[in-house]
């Protein structure tokens, strides 16, 4: 019996320790859920609802002053030719935030604010820059928590297929 | 004389008001702060959101405060994060059937270490 016993808690333990990795990526709650309703001030370009639900779609939230969404503008300007960008400006001044873009090229299909930071947290937004993939059903398929890299954006796609 | 009794009737109107005012804002000051102790900080280590000075802590705690002041319970502001930041932002896990284990363990353990003790001494005693 205590060997029995033992064997369980071990195999338990390792495939505890063994999960391990799948815990390094931060997962949000609403991960195959539909996008919840955002309050966010539009900007510029195509509305939110003019694409949500129809097409597959990235949610980027950025801001002037935030020095790792700096790094992270190549990577999507190099990707906005092949997937719609919509981009939200987090707790930024609409100033700072056109004169980012345009010193560092606007990669977003539509610009969108969250002047409060009230939007980021009806998505359990940790922080900048955070991305969510979105599919063509409206549904949230990955979240991104940090900058993203051409890395970890390919394989982002690859993994979730949201096209 | 006149002008002397409408002064201490108003006077004591504010006072009496002031007074349950302090206390009903003192009694919302202490349920935020033991509900925001009791919530994790999410970009910290091991804080409360109490605690902490984060950006997203202090964004939290401005909604707690208003949530609490607009007159809802502590469950239900518990629900609004919990829908928001996933259970990882209570320090003490809820009681439902996900966390069955957890929570049933140390009585699981206690039944199972008790049963195997007894066990072995009517053994010792029957020898």
């Amino acid at each position: 019996m205590p060997i029995i016993l033992f064997l369980i808690l071990s195999y338990f333990l390792y495939w505890k320790i063994n999960n391990v990795e799948n815990t390094k990526e931060l997962q949000s709650v609403l991960l195959n859920k539909g996008l919840p309703k955002l309050d966010l001030e539009h900007l510029e370009g195509k509305p939110l609802k003019d694409v949500l639900g129809k097409e597959p779609f990235i949610l980027n939230f950025f801001a002037s002053w935030c020095a790792p969404c700096r790094e992270e503008h190549a990577v999507l300007k190099k990707y906005s030719e092949d997937i719609i960008i919509i981009g939200v400006a987090y707790k930024d001044n609409i100033k700072d935030t056109k004169r980012f873009l345009t010193i560092l090229g606007n990669p977003y299909d539509t610009l969108l604010t969250d002047e409060k930071g009230r939007a980021g947290i009806d998505l359990g937004l940790y922080g900048v820059p955070e991305t969510y993939f979105i599919n063509r059903a409206g549904q949230i398929k990955y979240r991104q928590v940090g900058p993203l890299t051409v890395k970890k954006f390919e394989n982002i796609m690859n993994l979730i297929n949201i096209k | 004389m006149n002008f002397l009794k409408i002064f201490l009737i108003l006077n004591s109107f504010f006072v009496i008001t002031f007074t349950f005012s302090n206390q009903k804002n003192n009694e919302l000051e202490e349920r935020f702060r033991d509900l925001s102790s009791e919530l994790r900080c999410l970009v910290c280590q091991n804080q409360s959101l109490l605690e902490s000075d984060s950006e997203l802590a202090n964004d939290l705690k401005e909604i707690i405060y208003e949530k609490i002041y607009e007159g809802e319970s502590n469950h239900q502001i518990k629900n609004f994060l919990v829908k928001r930041y996933g259970e990882f932002i209570l320090f003490k896990p809820l009681f439902n059937v996900s966390n069955l284990l957890l929570w049933g363990a140390p009585l699981f353990s206690f039944i199972l270490i008790t049963f195997i003790a007894i066990r072995k001494t009517t053994i010792k005693k029957s020898k």
